[in-house]
């Protein structure tokens, strides 16, 4: 099974199966004062914790910015994170940042070998500064290379003229909003895309408490729409025995649906009406 | 303290409520219950899908205590719930409207006190 990297957010990783998927590209979206930096810096810090790396790239903070907003949340082990070398923070500015490959290739230098935790934020000034034609392949190429790091939190900010392609070559994308109202749906999270698996699909609303960060606030309900249900493993079980007694090539890509199946099988009602289409499409009958 | 999600499962429950869809004022959906699905409501439902914002929009603006939509076989009434959310009920057109009136309320409240 895949390894998925948790994000640190609590509440969030029970609406992803788990987490980000390994070196991937999720792109946190909103407009300003939402949460975006705090989320960053919470799925940095998770790592750093645990003697991950981390390198976050900042393009409006300082890292003295960047290490008081920490301590303020509540976060000052920061400092010995910086001190031990597990977190390496570069400020830079959108402008200077002119061809992405080279800024890729910065960054490489900086990480080395083993593999980290990221952040770009925001990636909003970048945006701006490679518009041309070839937009959408220099985007998706600098994505590839983030992926080839690590996993990768970036964030972009929500406002007019703001080139929205990020959106669609991130493996994930999670809208934050904040309307301003002082209720409890005021500050709210969607999962807008989560590519590979199963996500909530709510709008849920978070807070962000001093010592931990962003909370997200999920109910059990909401949780259990999006838990593949063990209580169909028998259904199948006999599936997969089915499977085995087919012969050659096919057997093995029959089990590896049948097996994706099961583990995202989040519905309540029984899988056995799929199945039998599941047999009647792949075989010609019903098993 | 109920959810949001258990405030419209109790409401959809009521004999006279066809679906209940609590809105955010910009038109994002909070919680949806329906109690029976049929072409009917499939028909409000993407009417709703197309006007929510504008509907909630007047609302807002002029204060509205209530809007109310009447169709062929539906009706739908949009009752701003606390200051950033509106409940929308679905019911049949001809329903105790009263008794329905004292369900939407005793939602709202449960609301409001959540929204809180």
């Amino acid at each position: 099974m895949e390894r998925k990297v948790p994000t640190g957010i609590y509440g969030l990783d029970e609406l992803i199966g788990g987490g980000f998927r390994n070196n991937s590209v999720n792109m946190i979206f909103g407009g300003t004062g939402v949460g975006k930096t705090t989320f960053s810096m919470q799925f940095i810090n998770y790592g750093l914790n645990r003697g991950e790396k981390g390198i976050y790239i900042s393009m409006e903070m300082t890292e003295e910015q960047i290490i008081r907003e920490s301590k303020q949340i509540g976060w000052g082990e920061i400092e010995k994170h910086i001190e031990k070398g597990r977190l390496r923070i570069i400020h830079t500015h959108g402008e200077d940042i002119v061809i992405l490959s080279r800024f890729l290739q910065d960054i490489e230098e900086e990480i080395g070998e083993e593999e980290v935790r990221l952040a770009i934020d925001p990636l909003t000034p970048i945006i701006y500064n490679v518009q041309q034609k070839r937009h959408r392949k220099t985007i998706s190429e600098f994505f590839n290379g983030l992926r080839r790091f690590g996993t990768s939190v970036v964030t972009l900010e929500e406002m007019e003229g703001v080139e929205m392609m990020p959106l669609y070559l991130a493996d994930s994308v999670i809208k934050l909003q904040s309307l301003g109202y002082g209720e409890r749906y005021d500050r709210t999270l969607r999962i807008v895309k989560y590519r590979g698996g199963k996500h909530g699909e709510g709008l849920y609303p978070f807070s962000i408490e001093r010592g931990l960060g962003i909370v997200v606030d999920v109910t059990e309900e909401q949780i259990n729409r999006v838990t593949p249900k063990m209580k169909y493993r028998e259904y199948f079980e006999d599936a997969k025995r089915k499977i085995r007694q087919v012969e050659g090539e096919l057997r093995e890509a029959l089990l590896n649906k049948i097996e994706a199946l099961e583990t995202s099988w989040t519905r309540d009602e029984s899988p056995e009406r799929v199945l039998q289409m599941f047999f009647r499409t792949e075989l010609g009958r019903e098993i | 303290m109920r959810t949001p999600d258990e405030i419209l499962g109790e409401l959809a429950e009521s004999e006279w409520v066809e679906a209940a869809i609590l809105y955010r004022l910009d038109g994002e959906i909070i919680s949806l219950k329906i109690s029976r699905e049929g072409y009917s409501i499939l028909g409000v439902l993407h009417w709703m899908e197309r006007q929510v914002k504008h509907v909630l929009r007047v609302i807002e603006m002029e204060g509205l205590e209530n809007v109310i939509y009447t169709f062929e076989k539906n009706k739908v009434i949009f009752y701003p719930a606390s200051k950033s959310t509106v409940l929308a009920v679905i019911t049949e057109v001809g329903v105790h409207q009263q008794l329905l009136m004292m369900e939407i309320i005793k939602a709202i409240e449960s609301i409001r006190s959540y929204m809180r």
